[in-house]
């Protein structure tokens, strides 16, 4: 479907003007608290919603969000070596949304009307809100990798970097490799979705490999100059772990794939693969592109982190990994935080208060490198003067000392707690 | 059929889930601002769904005694010297008066995630 924005927009127009409304059992009101509409409904978005509802009852908030259930990133790579099942990993929204009085509408959005203050979705119904939410995530910027343009070739090579099906699809390929084979992954420059993700990734393949296929190898191929997180933890761990068996080359950019023979060049070579794992480069999620809220030529949206309101467009707040929030990493964790302070500033706009200016991130970030051993970086971030950055909070910031099984129990409870705070 | 479908949908929308008295529902302080950050590792008000210790109901003083000596390190640990050391004195307070006054201890609906 690749409609024009003003086909679209006109659809909907044309829909409310034909005197159809009048149809509906209930009058079209406003509710009195105000109409919150929430785009997509991830780690940021879902808990907007569900701490929106609960410090503003009387705002009206609805959820667009095309998938029946949420299944997480964050320890999607524990599918890979076998330390987690993805149905361990899903949760349906349904209930969450009646539990928490939150409308929840299942499809995709095709466009917004800033001006008009309405969501269009795929239908060809429109939404008006008071604010907006856009929690849209990352998408991928596969017309930057020359061979993978079209979504044949993608189909032969998966990202795995949305939890689901595509997580399966790799773990299957896995699966069917030969021992002796080579897996080759290759890693976006930063910024990027999950910081630490490649190189747990890496570690989960590594350890998969060990147990099932021990002659086989994992190629890293990192357009980043050295790894991007946790960094002297990876190292000591796949020495001691996995010695001989990962392969890291850094400053190592993809420059082409050819996705039938899986086979990739870089600068400084060509290699082919068994099982190819490219992680594409990323951008926020297109929906907020065509909102207005990038400035022309950047990937990510500038927001002021007082309330997430988009420097650009009225009325239109942004939270996680679509935001420009370094130092913040692109985490589920930071996302969840986002979700709250939003929230907040949103129950603070419609109750008429001034807005607070004191909102507080914290980070807490682990990373497996093998079913029974993680480790984490932790941080707090507080916003900047004039409220357009964060920064860390002095002496906040730091990663374990070492790997540990009670480190790998402690993120399986972090992974029920977020969850349950999300969509509990 | 779209058009039965977007009906649908607007006539849906028409009827507000507003309502003042939700359940679940809690004033916004400063304190319960701070301690929603902690609720992401603690459960939601401090009712942990497991493996990460509760907050709710705890004396203030014990709560804060424990922030107190994360981010001064005399208090060994994995993650909270660096979360307590991100607060002030006063913010560190204002979590522990609002987990101390969190008395009610309910079941967490997801607690069989795992």
């Amino acid at each position: 479907m690749n409609l024009e924005r003003r086909d679209i927009l006109k659809a909907g127009s044309a829909l409310a003007l034909s005197g159809l409304i009048s149809a509906c059992a209930t009058p079209l009101r406003r509710p009195a608290g105000g109409r919150v509409v929430v785009v997509g409904a991830g780690w940021g978005g879902a808990t907007a919603a569900r701490y929106l509802r609960r410090w503003a009852p009387e705002v009206d908030v609805t959820v667009v969000e095309p998938a029946a259930a949420f299944v997480s990133c964050p320890q999607s790579n524990l599918v890979l070596s076998g330390g987690r099942s993805l149905a361990s990993l899903t949760h349906p929204y349904a209930r969450w949304a009646t539990g928490h009085g939150i409308r929840l509408i299942q499809e995709r959005v095709l466009d917004v009307d800033p001006e008009r203050r309405r969501v269009v979705l795929a239908s060809g119904a429109w939404l008006g809100y008071d604010r907006l939410v856009l929690s849209p995530g990352v998408d991928f910027d596969y017309a930057a990798v020359p061979g993978l343009e079209d979504e044949a070739a993608q189909a032969l090579v998966p990202h795995a970097w949305k939890a689901g099906p595509q997580t399966a699809a790799l773990r299957a390929r896995l699966e069917k490799m030969p021992d002796g084979g080579v897996f080759v992954m290759t890693i976006p420059a930063a910024p990027f979705r999950c910081p630490p993700g490649p190189y747990e990734r890496a570690s989960l393949v590594a350890a998969y490999l060990a147990q099932h296929k021990p002659r086989a190898k994992v190629i890293v191929l990192d357009a980043n100059p050295d790894i991007v997180s946790k960094k002297g933890l990876f190292r000591t761990a796949w020495r001691e772990l996995y010695p001989n068996l990962i392969d890291y080359r850094p400053s190592n950019a993809l420059l082409h794939v050819d996705a039938n023979r899986l086979s990739v060049r870089t600068e400084f070579e060509d290699l082919r693969a068994d099982v190819l794992n490219v992680i594409p480069p990323q951008r926020a999620g297109d929906i907020a592109r065509r909102a207005g809220a990038l400035r022309e030529g950047e990937p990510w949206v500038r927001v002021n982190f007082l309330d997430y309101r988009s420097e650009r467009v009225d009325d239109i707040h942004v939270i996680g990994d679509a935001t420009q929030a370094t130092p913040a990493p692109k985490s589920g964790h930071v996302a969840n935080q986002q979700g709250k302070v939003v929230a907040a500033a949103l129950a603070d706009h419609f109750a008429g208060r001034d807005i607070y200016r004191e909102p507080v991130l914290s980070n807490t970030c682990y990373s497996f490198v093998s079913n029974d051993e993680a480790f984490n970086v932790a941080a707090v971030y507080r916003v900047t003067e004039s409220g357009t950055g964060l920064r860390l909070a002095d002496g906040s910031s730091g990663v374990s000392r070492v790997r540990s099984a009670e480190e790998a129990a402690l993120a399986r409870a972090w992974a029920t707690n977020i969850w349950s705070d999300m969509l509990g | 059929m779209k058009f039965i479908t977007s009906l649908a949908l607007i006539c849906a929308l028409a009827s507000s889930n507003a309502r003042a008295d939700a359940p679940g529902s809690e004033p916004l302080t400063p304190g319960s601002r701070l301690a929603a950050g902690c609720a992401a590792c603690h459960g939601t008000r401090g009712i942990s769904a497991g493996g990460i210790p509760s907050l709710a109901g705890l004396e203030r003083e014990a709560i804060l005694q424990a922030l107190e000596s994360f981010a001064s390190g005399t208090r060994p640990a994995t993650v909270m010297h660096h979360h307590a050391r991100g607060y002030s004195t006063a913010e560190r307070t204002a979590i522990a008066e609002y987990f101390a006054s969190q008395k009610v201890l309910l079941k967490p609906p997801l607690e069989a995630l795992q």
